[in-house]
């Protein structure tokens, strides 16, 4: 009997050769490994149907733009850049982004503090859902700061605002968050007893 | 570097940095023909275009070839209508077993001479020039050459009646003519002149009702036309011109 042995492109920098050369199977390979993280990626930042829309033109600006890749740090975080900067983009594009407040506030969300065991229990649906409800502004900032780890400079120049804005819009969403937190957490505690 | 840390940061990084949403049912498909269309390497698709744009090339190229290599040896019609300008006279004389064939009359028969009415069809008259001034120097014993005179280039009248002759009175007529020609008559009009002794074998070969007497004939068929230059080709080289 003659075993057939298929060549499974395992190692991330043969299969980024495969997708330079054209091979529609790396391409498929390489978006079976990282479709629903950068789907996860669009839905944090766009709306279900827009979210869709970015996520796919991503991936096509990721196979067209893939031989820019240099082999500097990881291949998935080049890819997560790409796709927040399309989604960026993208809010730019459809002139949904931003409304954001120019003013400067101290930062109030220090008045509220939640306890860490309920943060703990926090599901990541529950917690999309929380940033769903985020206004645009504060959604985009607080997922360049707390999740993607861009300083406030850095998300000045991507937002073409100031730093002092980047950190107002940040401060207001963690105060909405944590509000939001807690009412859930009261309803809870009050439904237990 | 982030300078504080607050302790919603670190629930949302920690929860939301690698959360996965299965992706779309028909994205893949979607991203497939969007990379397609970009700037991929050539597809298989694409690979079948070239080769049949290529074969397709080949195809009118090789057409186009063939048309015109049919075309130059194809007639024009309206040099048929120039008459006797485009005509080439073969003034043959011998002996006709067969007198309906034309064909046969041209082997049969010795050739007196041959008078080009077209030069435009020869475009070699130098050269027909210098072979007869060499067959002239070097003459071979042919007793029907000799008998020849030469006679100027005129145009021969279709029938025999016209010409005033008559079968026992053979026209004899000597001129050079081209060994090949680079635009082959679409007809030739053949004149076969006998001389008495070998009109009288012929005459008493042949059945009274089947034959026919010598005189002009034009032939236009194509490949009788040809056949007949084959023919007096052949004569000439026979007869050393």
């Amino acid at each position: 009997m003659i075993r057939l042995r298929k060549r499974s492109i395992t190692d991330e920098a043969s299969l980024i050769a495969a997708i330079r050369k054209g091979s529609e199977k790396a391409m498929s390979a390489l978006y079976e490994r990282y479709a629903a993280k950068m789907m996860g990626v669009c839905r944090r930042y766009l709306p279900m149907p827009e979210a869709e829309d970015a996520f796919i033109e991503g991936f096509q600006r990721v196979f067209q733009h893939i031989e820019q890749y240099k082999g500097e740090g990881s291949f998935e975080g080049w890819m997560r850049r790409i796709f927040v900067n399309h989604c960026l983009q993208y809010l730019r594009s459809k002139s949904r982004l931003l409304s954001v407040e120019t003013e400067e506030t101290e930062a109030v969300a220090d008045e509220l503090h939640v306890a860490g065991d309920v943060l703990a229990q926090l599901q990541e649906e529950y917690l999309m859902e929380l940033l769903e409800r985020l206004p645009k502004g504060y959604r985009t900032v607080f997922n360049l700061y707390a999740i993607e780890g861009f300083t406030h400079a850095e998300i000045a120049g991507m937002l073409n605002i100031s730093e002092g804005t980047s950190k107002s819009q940040l401060a207001k969403a963690r105060k909405m968050l944590q509000t939001w937190i807690t009412e859930e957490a009261q309803c809870s505690r009050t439904n237990i007893l | 570097m982030q300078p504080d840390k607050h302790p919603i940061d670190e629930v949302f990084r920690k929860k939301l940095k690698h959360y996965q949403v299965p992706p779309p049912a028909g994205a893949w498909e979607r991203i497939r023909r969007g990379a397609a269309g970009g700037k991929q390497p050539f597809t298989s698709g694409k690979k079948h275009w070239i080769w049949a744009l290529l074969l397709m090339g080949s195809l009118m190229l090789g057409g186009y070839y063939a048309f015109k290599g049919e075309h130059a040896t194809a007639l024009p019609t309206d040099s048929m209508a120039m008459g006797t300008e485009q005509e080439s006279l073969l003034n043959t004389s011998g002996k006709s077993s067969a007198a309906g064939s034309e064909v046969k009359a041209a082997e049969e028969s010795k050739v007196s001479g041959l008078v080009p009415l077209a030069e435009e069809n020869t475009g070699q008259t130098k050269r027909a020039a210098e072979t007869k001034q060499q067959a002239e120097a070097t003459p071979k014993a042919n007793p029907i050459r000799k008998e020849v005179p030469q006679q100027p280039q005129q145009a021969l009248p279709e029938t025999d009646k016209e010409a005033g002759n008559s079968p026992e009175e053979p026209m004899q007529q000597t001129t050079a003519a081209p060994d090949r020609y680079e635009r082959p008559p679409a007809r030739v009009r053949v004149q076969v002149s006998i001389s008495p002794e070998r009109e009288q074998q012929a005459t008493s070969n042949a059945k009274p009702e089947g034959h026919k007497k010598m005189g002009t004939r034009i032939i236009w068929n194509k490949q009788k036309v040809e056949k007949v230059l084959n023919q007096v080709l052949y004569l000439k080289k026979d007869i050393g011109q």
